[in-house]
């Protein structure tokens, strides 16, 4: 357990963002061994450490950017597969160290209705009438497998016993069933705290799972972040941005639509069996929205915009380009034909196809679009050529 | 100076549906948000100088569309913005979900549907009905079925393909249609799983618009549609049909609107035998209200599970949530407790989150079963009708032999009848008529959805 950051918790007053962060790549009894103890076939992962990493660092290097909630503390648990060679060392991302940090978590958290509460997990997760997360040492006791799981969904019921009115969940992990957890009628997780149904505070609670219910989340093998971490992470520095009094703010109830947008463009290049479904599950929201980051003067967000033609034949034989009116950019255009993206500033731009020597198709100019986070499709076109009689 | 009107044109989706619309100033600064009418004038409170501007929609299929307009002068009073034809959308499908899909025979081959009915007091059935499926033209199909006709009770849609485990997916009574889509991704695990999703759309207009939000994770337009157009109607109109009283109940719920609420509550308390989600709602506002009554909602719980399962997978997640909490809690635990949580994760155990309607694998909608295994469906009722009594030992032939011929209306409610228990009746329990008959009955009532398209 690593705290990365921590100031002005004796400051009752001052609302504060704590977040617990946990990142599990190492299931020592899971793989060939637990397949052969009809444990679900899984095995160690590689990117849960990194994202769980690139989320606390990120907080803690943009804590300027947070509204009024300032940062209070970030709780990274990370539990990376010891090198070959090495010997293991103490389970880092154990249930009990799991929840030996949520209990610190919770108490932070509940210090002020004004506290914002962020959690993420990022491992293997398995889905039955309950989304189980699992902890390291998932497995380690021979006849009670799942006493080292998490029954997520009772533990966002017991978050319903905290004072902060603003929390925050994102599981990034798969949800997917196995053949065995279906079979197995003693599945249940554990809950990180119990839910006491006399105590329900009211509270804007905001899921973002990164695979929809019997789905798989995707890690990345080459060292960087989940997919949905990168999702988050861009929506925070501006992707699910909207200007309001002049500034650009990331609210809690614009984050899952903006990852999801972000997420189905990514699916776009990659094949039909890789492509991830999260899921924005809307909680509770009983306290209304609640802005999480301004980003500070200077930064301007950006959005991902996809270029093609409208009828969509014309788009292999168009080259596009853009040229920004506010802000005032240089014309920029794709080096080659066909579909095309480009990651631009929020703003006005004049937009094009550029379609040479084609009988039927033509080429077009789009004045004035309008680009806005996170994703914007532009569809030039009419670029159907008008025939003249005889051809 | 006049009062200005926006209006927001459409060709595609029908007059009066409501959107939430951004409107922008030239920096992209915003300067109003709210919900207009698709082709109908909304008076805007402001006073816009001459400019740029900017009008975001949000659809409810997930899509932001920016639309700039310029107004030439301040004195004008009305503006109309035109969504591009090529974006409208209002469905719920996330956008690159069905983008380049197209339904095939290879899609559709062997896909069936039928639909299972039960009121209160009567065993489900097998409802026979005709259902008209058309290409919706955006990559799915769509279905329609009188179901307006239906009685007031409890109803699935069932689909099922070659071997893949049947799918239960609950609908409303009153207005409602389904929509086929290929399922979004495949993987190894998924290879025997059906080929398509179903989308269920039922309630007013304003309710599927605020469930589509709600599914695409837009809770803020999601806020603004459930403010500005359900709640408001909720206090005028005693003719809110089921499955948008209870929409709205949940959405009330969920931002704990307790006024509007307990009129809901009592709204929906005239379908307490027909519709579990009025338990559930009931409960949750007991749990959450202050101070507590906690034994009232254990009992609607307990209610609910009785009455059946919710029509909402929201409501499902409430009810298996609220069961839970109960249980761990020793002075409000009991036996009646401890069995209902039992009964009712029988289905969330097989249930599918995903959907807003409850949705989970089952064979009949008494018996969920597992969606990657356990029987194979076709195999087994073929196993089932050639030697029924070694496969169903509860299903006896014994006696049941008919003499004179009955009429095929008479044939299929009895059969339908048999065919359910012999699915659903647990061992031990009364003998039925030939499982033989049921699924000779099961297979001729198949709606082939190839057949039907083409």
């Amino acid at each position: 357990m690593k705290k990365l950051f921590f100031e002005g918790i004796e400051s009752k007053d001052q609302p504060l963002l704590h977040a617990l962060i946990i990142g599990i790549d190492h299931y020592p009894y899971l793989g060939p061994k637990g397949i052969a103890r009809k444990l679900p076939p899984l095995d160690n992962l590689s990117s849960p450490s990194i994202s769980a990493n690139a989320l606390a660092s990120w907080l803690v290097e943009h804590k300027s950017w947070l509204s009024d909630a300032k940062l209070g503390s970030v709780d990274l648990i990370v539990a990376p597969v010891p090198p070959a060679g090495h010997a293991p060392k103490a389970l880092a991302g154990s249930l009990e160290t799991i929840g030996e940090a949520f209990d610190g978590w919770f108490d932070r958290c509940n210090t002020n209705t004004q506290n914002v509460a962020l959690f993420y997990f990022c491992g293997h997760g398995l889905q039955k009438d309950n989304l189980l997360l699992l902890a390291e040492n998932f497995g380690s006791v021979k006849n009670a497998p799942w006493m080292h799981a998490i029954d997520f969904d009772a533990t966002y019921r017991g978050m319903s016993n905290c004072s902060a009115q603003t929390q925050y969940f994102i599981i990034d992990a798969c949800r997917q069933w196995s053949q065995g957890l279906l079979q197995d009628l003693n599945t249940s997780g554990v809950s990180l705290l119990r839910a006491d149904i006399r105590n329900q505070r009211p509270r804007t609670a905001v899921k973002l799972y990164g695979a929809a219910s019997s789905l798989a989340a995707f890690g990345d093998t080459s060292g960087k972040p989940s997919r949905l971490a990168r999702a988050v992470l861009a929506c925070f520095e501006g992707k699910a941005a909207m200007k309001a009094n002049g500034k650009w703010c990331v609210g809690v109830d614009r984050i899952g639509q903006a990852a999801q947008l972000l997420i189905e463009v990514g699916n776009r290049s990659l094949p039909t069996e890789q492509h991830q479904v999260i899921n924005p599950a809307i909680g509770e929201f009983a306290v209304g929205n609640r802005t999480l980051l301004v980003l500070p003067d200077g930064i301007h967000p950006s959005a991902l915009v996809e270029f093609d033609c409208d009828p969509n034949e014309a788009t292999e034989y168009a080259q596009f380009y853009h040229r920004g009116i506010d802000p005032k950019t240089k014309k920029r255009g794709s080096v080659c034909t066909g579909a095309w993206s480009d990651e631009l500033l929020a703003g006005i731009y004049d937009c094009g196809a550029t379609i040479t020597q084609h009988r039927h198709f033509k080429s077009k100019l789009l004045p004035h679009e309008i680009i806005i986070p996170p994703v914007r499709q532009v569809r030039v076109g009419p670029c159907t050529r008008r025939l003249e009689k005889g051809h | 100076m006049s009062k200005l009107t926006i209006t927001l044109s459409s060709k595609k989706i029908p007059t009066g549906t409501p959107l939430v619309i951004d409107l922008l100033d030239a920096s992209l600064n915003q300067m109003w948000r709210g919900s207009v009418l698709v082709n109908e004038p909304y008076p805007l409170s402001l006073v816009l100088r001459a400019g740029d501007y900017v009008v975001v929609v949000g659809l409810p299929s997930g899509q932001d569309v920016p639309i700039l307009f310029y107004l030439a002068d301040e004195d004008i009073s009305a503006i109309e913005v035109s969504l591009p034809p090529a974006l409208e959308r209002v469905g719920r499908a996330a956008s690159s979900a069905t983008s380049r899909w197209a339904y095939s025979a290879s899609h559709l081959d062997n896909v069936w549907i039928r639909l299972w009915s039960r009121d209160a007091a009567r065993p489900w059935r097998v409802q026979r009905w005709t259902v008209s499926v058309k290409d919706a033209g955006d990559g799915s199909l769509r279905g329609e079925f009188e179901a307006d006709k239906l009685p007031v009770g409890q109803h699935y849609l069932q689909i099922g393909s070659g071997s893949s485990q049947p799918r239960m997916t609950a609908i409303p009574a009153g207005r409602a249609s389904f929509v086929l889509r290929p399922v979004a991704r495949y993987n190894n695990d998924e290879a025997a799983g059906l080929p398509v999703d179903i989308e269920i759309d039922a309630g007013t207009t304003e309710a599927q618009v605020l469930l589509g939000y709600l599914t695409n994770g837009d809770l803020e337009r999601a806020q603004v549609i459930g403010k500005d157009v359900l709640v408001p109607r909720i206090s005028g109109d005693r003719r809110l049909d089921p499955t948008t009283a209870v929409l709205s109940a949940y959405y009330c719920l969920a931002c704990r609107d307790f006024e509007r609420l307990t009129q809901l509550v009592d709204y929906l308390s005239q379908w307490k035998n027909s519709l579990p989600d009025y338990a559930v709602i009931a409960a949750w506002k007991s749990f959450r209200q202050d101070p507590p009554a906690v034994e009232v909602g254990r009992d609607f719980l307990l209610e609910a599970v009785r009455c059946g399962i919710p029509i909402y997978t929201r409501g499902l997640r409430l009810l298996t949530d609220g069961l839970r909490m109960v249980e761990d809690d020793r002075d409000l635990c009991n036996d009646n407790v401890r069995r209902a949580g039992n009964r009712l994760r029988q289905f969330a155990q097989m249930a599918d989150w995903r959907p807003p309607f409850t949705t989970f694998s089952a064979v009949h909608p008494n018996k969920p079963i597992n969606p990657r295994g356990g029987i194979h469906w076709l195999s087994d009722a073929r196993r089932a009708a050639s030697d029924p009594l070694s496969y169903f030992p509860w299903a006896s032939t014994e006696g049941e032999e008919r003499e004179e011929p009955i009429s095929s209306a008479e044939a299929g409610e009895e059969i339908s009848a048999a065919f359910s228990r012999a699915f659903a009746r647990p061992p031990g329990l009364q003998s039925t008529r030939s499982a033989e008959m049921a699924y000779e009955a099961f297979q001729k009532d198949l709606t082939n959805l190839f057949e039907a398209a083409s």
